[in-house]
């Protein structure tokens, strides 16, 4: 069994008790706005400070919003001085005034996308030397990363449309993920697995229909089950070669002229 | 009449080789460039304009102007209707005509009728490979065309025509392979009741207006309006947007259609594409691509390095990153590239020129739409942007520029070769500015469309990705408020209990059967805000073996205690096991279970 210990005893505040969003222009994000932030019931001093932090790695930025018993909703703050606005998480930190102590918060909220879609894999173009691309643990609470080396000319093209690159790349990707969640991380729940990133692409496995083994868990000597796992990685990354397959049938055309 | 030249003892006889030059494009499209880029080299007037008729006439209409022709016809073994005469007029208006004298000379209309493979244009001028009114035979079903002109220069009508047939022997004599439609002195014809009889046969509108008319008896079956009006959008489309150009297309008795700047986006939309590189393109928005290049008065000017190195990389764009951003963005960038054309003749000082260039992307399209216009013509042949799908325009209008592309243009007009024959003996480093001007646009691109440096989070959204809403609902549906009664929900061995800077493990009093002595460890880490903490867990954190970390145990014997792990064997019920001494501004995350 798992356990957490919260000494400081801070309380969590729910993500279905926060609205947040982005502004955009010609697509890019211009601003966020907090339009709900509902405290109630949590028991907190009216003299407790609430702010509002947009962050991606080390670059941060925090807003003020005032005391719990007056705090005000921000209707629009300007992101444009940040960096990377695209990459912005948001943090809701409610902190005693006296002690500074905090006494609630939430993390790692992402912007309510109007979509309906979750993207989760990103992408960041880098110089990998001879590489050509390859994943990193770098994303939220250690989640993948695709990588694609950037010296490749056309590389965001080739990316998004090229049947070979397609093929070769990305049921590979999948598969390592996977493993690596697996058996470098662990997913101690399948049914509830406390990592966000663990959870999403468990649905994505789930969404190409196929169920997870029972354990995940490789250090559950009673249900882990490694052949077991691998297979289901294999199922995995056939069932999306599968959904693809007017893209393989492009890739054999390709192979087919080349010769 | 038509005649032709004797072939007499001694000379060699010799078919036609012209047409092997032209054999690429479709006979819709190789007469409509060819005589509408003729049309635009000889403008005079702001604005040309053409009139393309397909109409049909009867045998006896015309047969003043064929009748000569026929026995050369039919012992040069060419087949034809003898019923109904199809036959395809051009006209152009608002240019010069064939002017200039028509004895031998330099002049566009002995150039025109009397010289092969010669051209007399230069600089600005669009056409100017002689070859290419042989496209006029290769559409004629009987190989023969004529030409009436009005001149700009003295006002004269000229009324002429040529035959490419084959050698032929006509009573024991033995005729070359072309012939003409002039007087005796092989003069054009200047005659008003023949001219206006002429024209009256094949429906010409020119009265007094200088220019030129063509007309094609017996066009090839390919050639039809609806292909005329697809090949004279497809490579005038500039041209018209500019303003330099306007059509009529017309077809015996139903009504002409015009095309020209003001309705050229609309009418473009009701045409059908199939079949051509526009098909299922959306060709408003192409079209509104270029007119938006077109009207663009300010241009961006790229600094390209002096002459001998021909480079653009990031240091040729003023605020880089802001244009990456605009391109990423899908706004159209312009840009204005100054180039130095050096004449090798002596005396002469390099010229400074430059050319336009407009580019977008266009994620709609399934690759590149890449258009190089010179002196309004548009040259096909070129693509260097390989699957990209951006829309690129380069316009090479300025006189320098455009007369250094047209001397290394091909016969068809469909591209700048560097090995075309004087070519690099004309101007210094010739051969590597074209190739900097033919890969501009692809280096542009390159550089603009480099890939950000931020993390893509949405990128690969359309492969990558997992529905909120049904995300969300599952959650609901995976963590009732009740957990259903028929579930057996496996009973936990141990409890843990929070205890100030530490814990308590216990045997869980809930869990039944359990036989003693058994081995169990505990693990311990400060959780961590990214990624599994027990992975991240540093000596450095704490040591359970070493202060200030203290265990008290009840009922159990400790076999090991090593950084964060602690194993031990439980030997009884009231087993208990108390660690403390963590830092309490941080959360502990522990692990207990059976070894």
């Amino acid at each position: 069994m798992k356990r957490t210990i919260n000494y400081t005893g801070r309380k969590r505040i729910s993500r279905e008790r926060i609205s947040i969003s982005f502004s955009r222009q010609n697509g890019s994000v211009v601003s966020f706005s907090l339009s709900r932030l509902d405290l109630s019931g949590l028991d907190l001093p009216s003299n407790a400070l609430i702010s509002v932090e947009a962050y991606y790695r080390t670059e941060l930025k925090r807003i003020q919003l005032g005391q719990a018993d007056s705090f005000h909703q921000i209707l629009s703050t300007d992101l444009t001085d940040m960096g990377y606005p695209e990459n912005l998480k948001f943090r809701i930190i409610v902190v005693d005034p006296s002690t500074k102590k905090i006494l609630a918060y939430a993390d790692r909220i992402a912007p309510e996308e109007p979509s309906g879609r979750k993207s989760i894999l990103p992408v960041e173009f880098r110089d990998l030397g001879n590489r050509i691309w390859m994943i990193t643990y770098e994303g939220d609470e250690g989640s993948p990363v695709l990588c694609i080396n950037n010296r490749i000319p056309d590389i965001q093209n080739i990316a998004k449309r090229d049947s070979q690159f397609f093929m070769q790349v990305y049921p590979c990707a999948i598969r390592e993920i996977l493993t690596y969640m697996v058996f470098v991380e662990g997913v101690e729940s399948v049914r509830d697995p406390s990592v966000d990133w663990n959870r999403d692409w468990l649905e994505f496995t789930k969404s190409m229909g196929i169920q997870p083994p029972l354990s995940l868990t490789p250090d559950d000597n009673q249900q882990f089950d490694k052949d077991e796992v691998f297979k289901w990685i294999d199922n995995v990354v056939e069932a999306f070669c599968n959904r693809y397959s007017q893209i393989f049938e492009k890739f054999v055309s390709k192979m087919e002229e080349n010769r | 009449m038509w005649r032709f030249r004797k072939i007499e003892p001694g000379i060699p006889e010799r078919n036609p080789r012209e047409g092997e030059f032209f054999r690429l494009t479709e006979p819709d499209e190789a007469v409509v460039r060819e005589f509408i880029q003729n049309a635009l080299d000889a403008r005079s007037d702001q604005i040309v304009r053409i009139r393309i008729y397909l109409g049909e006439a009867g045998r006896q209409e015309i047969d003043t102007h064929l009748s000569t022709l026929t026995p050369h016809l039919h012992a040069s073994g060419f087949k034809y209707g003898t019923e109904k005469v199809h036959f395809l007029t051009i006209e152009d208006y608002g240019t010069t005509g064939l002017d200039g004298d028509i004895e031998r000379s330099d002049s566009n209309f002995y150039n025109f009728w009397w010289r092969e493979g010669v051209s007399a244009k230069s600089g600005r001028l669009g056409g100017r490979w002689g070859l290419g009114k042989t496209t006029f035979h290769l559409v004629s079903q009987i190989r023969t065309f004529w030409g009436l002109t009005v001149r700009r220069d003295d006002n004269r009508k000229l009324l002429m025509g040529k035959a490419l047939l084959k050698p032929h022997q006509m009573n024991s004599e033995v005729f070359d392979y072309a012939g003409y439609y002039c007087d005796d002195n092989w003069s054009p014809l200047e005659n008003e009741r023949v001219i206006e009889d002429f024209k009256r046969a094949f429906c010409i509108s020119r009265n007094i207006q200088p220019g030129l008319t063509i007309v094609v008896p017996y066009p090839v079956r390919e050639i039809s309006r609806t292909g005329m009006m697809r090949s004279t959008i497809l490579n005038y489309f500039y041209a018209i947007l500019a303003g330099l150009l306007e059509i009529e297309l017309g077809e015996n008795d139903s009504d002409s259609v015009i095309l020209n700047r003001e309705n050229l986006i609309d009418e473009i939309h009701s045409i059908n594409w199939n079949g051509t590189d526009w098909e299922n393109i959306d060709v408003r928005e192409v079209m509104s691509f270029v007119r938006s290049a077109i009207d663009r008065s300010e241009l961006i000017e790229l600094n390209s390095g002096d002459t001998s190195t021909f480079e653009i990389n990031g240091n040729s764009f003023p605020d880089i990153e802001t244009l990456r951003e605009k391109f990423r963005q899908g706004d159209t960038c312009h840009f204005r590239l100054p180039v130095k054309i050096q004449s090798m003749e002596q005396g002469t000082t390099g010229l400074d020129t430059y050319i336009s260039i407009h580019i977008r992307k266009f994620p709609a399209l399934k690759g590149p739409m890449e258009f190089y216009v010179r002196s309004g013509i548009l040259v096909t042949e070129i693509k260097t942007l390989g699957s990209r799908p951006i829309l690129a325009l380069l316009v090479a209008e300025d006189e320098p520029v455009a007369r250094f592309l047209g001397d290394c243009e091909t016969p068809a007009h469909t591209n700048w070769n560097e090995r075309t024959e004087g070519f690099k003996e004309k101007y210094e480093n010739a051969v590597q500015l074209l190739r900097f001007i033919k890969k501009c646009i692809s280096r542009t691109v390159s550089v603009l469309d480099e890939p950000p440096r931020e993390r893509q989070v949405e990128f690969l959204k359309d492969i990558f990705s997992i529905p909120i809403q049904e995300e969300e609902e599952e959650r609901r549906r995976e963590r009732p408020e009740h957990a259903p009664e028929d579930i057996e929900r496996k009973v936990p061995l141990f409890n843990v209990t929070q205890m100030p800077g530490g814990f308590r493990v216990h045997l869980n009093p809930q869990r039944r059967n359990i036989s003693f002595p058994f081995q169990a460890t505990i693990k311990m880490a400060y959780d961590t805000r990214r990624g599994n903490p027990f992975a991240q867990y540093e000596k450095f954190d704490f040591d359970v073996s070493k202060d200030p970390i203290t265990i008290t145990e009840k009922e159990c014997k400790i076999l090991k205690k090593e950084n964060n792990s602690i194993e031990i064997k439980v030997e009884g019920p009231n087993f208990e096991l108390t660690v403390k001494g963590f830092n309490l501004e941080r959360d502990l995350v522990l692990f207990a279970g059976e070894a």
